[in-house]
């Protein structure tokens, strides 16, 4: 039932997991190869400047495997949940006739092949990249050179670990999203309770905004998520560039944090706009303007999105400040807010918004009602 | 006034093309009622579908009061759809997580009315306001989207078996309802139906046959209560 064409669709998923596989497993595989190293022959400098990389490593795993990872999960759940909205009535067909959940949604095991790929992408990057990384990281420590030694415990944590895990979510979720009548299913009954907030007099459309919006939650996570990473990460990356840390570091963040952005965003909207087709068609066919449509479709992200923007340069700076702490025995650092990086990140924010926007503006011209329902 | 000048529509399947619209020519008086009557698949739906502007067709023109809508960009042809014209669709095409107060209100706002409860009213739907179309019934599903069309306040109404899910009585409220508003307003009225006792309401009866009119005949119209069911 699920495909592999359905897998290619939720490459989003597989992406994000590469990411926090990619860092995760390159700074830990460090941090390990740094333990083996006896810090007690080291002088004053040296040592501090070694206990403030395990701790940066230690926090580079924070950032992969908790920021990254969490949103991994949130991208599994979306993944499943938009793959069950879609084949709604195929599912109530299914238990209708007598299949049991489970037997529906045990196929979902299958949502764990994205993070196993991604897993194993991101690992073969991470092993890719070792020999730069390294280099980067043992110039002007001095204390001896970490050296890389493989070990079979890093891809069992960050690729076969994650896999499983995802297999399993994929079904748990899965199963709890068909714990539902088949009729229900099948007609597609819709939860009630999140509209009943909306008070009365409000104009249509402004309805519509807020019904799309929350409609889909998890989208809002999603969309914020997708701002928080213009705003947090590549913002870090010019404030840490204000450090004078290597160019790699800074390119290494900048663009993870860029694709990741963009990937989010786009994955975001497009099921926004296959979910809101029939919307977008109806209206259409009643004489609402292309322009009516797409603010009724993505104007509410346009709050999110700022939230995300404004919550990802907070904890980008006290994420920095972090890091100065880390570092306050080895280096003097000084923190001066980046105004020039503060625009660049927003103005790829919003290119990037009105880009993906734009795409989907050209595919809503060519709906029409028939090919919508 | 509309006049269709011999539309053509074909669908294609792959390889094999078919032809569901074959030349039709047809001219509607502006305030007229008009009904459609045909055989399942005769093509009566794509036919309302073409000639409202939902869908492009592939030869032929569609005229209204001299401007041929085939002609027109797509935001004219929005623009168009915006300011003339409201449908009752076979399928009724409710959105699912709104309420029938604002299915109906998504009519009502291109006009800049408030308040459509009137409206639900008139179709038999009081109370029934904050239900979701999930909660609804077949029958009063269709009655949302008939005042949903309604309160767009259109000048040409476009409905497709706009009581093929109801009852007699239910059915023949409609209608008349419909009628009465239709004579009252000068609505130019295109409707699909199977019923041959309903197309004895109208002005005139147009009969089509897989893609073609095979009859076109003026009619002296009925009050819904002398016709059968
Ligand atoms: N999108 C499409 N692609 C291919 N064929 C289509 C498409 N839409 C309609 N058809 C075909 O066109 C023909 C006419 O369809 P249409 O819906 O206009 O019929 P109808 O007269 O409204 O029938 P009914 O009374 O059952 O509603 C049918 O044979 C149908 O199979
Ligand atoms: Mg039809």
């Amino acid at each position: 039932m699920i495909t592999i064409k359905d897998l290619r669709k939720a490459f989003g998923l597989s992406f994000v997991v590469l990411c926090a596989v990619y860092l995760g497993a390159l700074f830990e595989s460090f941090r390990l190869d740094q333990l083996e190293l006896d810090p007690s022959a080291f002088d004053e400098l040296a040592k501090a400047l070694y206990e403030a990389q395990l701790a940066q490593a230690k926090m580079m795993n924070i950032i992969a495997l908790g920021v990254i990872g969490a949103f991994a999960v949130v991208t599994l759940v979306f993944s499943v949940s938009k793959y069950v909205d879609d084949n709604r009535a195929n599912m109530g067909i299914l238990k209708a006739i007598g299949y049991t959940d489970f037997q529906i949604s045990v196929k979902f095991v299958l949502f764990g092949l994205n993070a196993l790929v991604g897993g194993l992408v991101g690992y073969l990057a991470c092993l890719a990249t070792v020999p730069a990384f390294y280099a980067e990281m043992n110039e002007g420590s001095g204390y001896p050179a970490v050296t890389f030694s493989f070990r079979l415990s890093v891809p069992l944590f960050y690729v076969v670990v994650p896999a499983v895990a995802f297999s399993l979510l994929g079904v748990l979720f899965a199963y709890r999203k068909l714990k539902r009548s088949p009729l229900d299913l099948i007609r597609g009954t819709e939860r009630q309770g999140k509209t009943k907030k909306m008070k009365e007099g409000k104009t249509f459309l402004s309805t519509l905004r807020k019904t799309v919006l929350f409609r889909h939650g998890s989208l809002i996570l999603f969309v914020g998520f997708a701002a928080l990473c213009f705003g947090g990460t590549v913002q870090m990356s010019f404030s840490m560039d204000g450090f004078g840390v290597s160019p790699m570091f800074f390119w290494m963040m900048f663009l993870i944090a860029i694709l990741l952005g963009v990937s989010v965003l786009y994955l975001a909207f497009s099921f926004l706009f296959q979910a809101n087709k029939e919307y977008v068609s109806l209206l259409k066919a009643f004489g609402y303007s292309d322009a009516e449509c797409v603010k009724a479709l993505f104007g509410g992200y346009v709050s999110v999105s700022v939230i995300g923007f404004a919550v990802g340069t907070v904890y980008q700076i006290g994420i920095i400040y972090l890091i100065i702490e880390l570092f306050k025995d080895v280096a003097e650092l000084t923190y001066t807010f980046s105004v020039n990086g503060f625009f660049i990140a927003l103005g790829l924010f919003v290119f990037t918004f009105a880009v993906i926007a734009l795409y989907f503006f050209k595919k809503l011209k060519l709906l029409t009602l028939k090919k919508a329902w | 006034m509309i006049t269709v000048n011999l539309v053509e529509k074909s669908y294609r399947n792959g390889d094999v093309e078919h032809k569901v619209l074959k030349g039709i020519s047809l001219t509607i008086e502006t305030g007229e009622f008009v009904v459609l009557l045909g055989p399942s698949g005769s093509g009566k739906s794509t036919f309302l579908n073409c000639i409202s502007g939902l869908e492009r067709i592939d030869r032929g023109s569609v005229c209204y009061d001299g401007t041929d809508i085939t002609r027109m960009k797509e935001r004219e042809l929005t623009a168009f759809r915006r300011k003339k014209t409201a449908f009752v669709f076979q399928a009724y095409y409710l959105m699912p997580s709104l309420t029938a107060e604002m299915n109906v209100r998504m009519g009502a706002n291109l006009v800049g009315k408030k308040d459509v409860v009137p409206l639900l009213e008139a179709v038999g739907l009081k109370g029934k306001e904050k239900k979701y179309p999930s909660q609804l019934s077949g029958g009063e599903q269709q009655r949302v989207s008939i005042a949903r069309a309604i309160a767009k306040e259109p000048e040409v109404l476009f409905a497709d078996e706009p009581t093929g899910a109801l009852d007699e009585e239910t059915g023949r409220n409609m209608l008349r309802y419909l009628i009465a508003l239709q004579r009252e307003r000068k609505i130019t009225l295109v409707m699909v139906t199977h019923n041959e006792n309903i197309a004895c309401l109208a002005d005139r009866i147009v009969r089509m046959n897989s893609g073609r009119i095979i009859s076109d005949e003026k009619n002296s119209p009925k009050t819904v209560d002398e016709i059968g069911w």
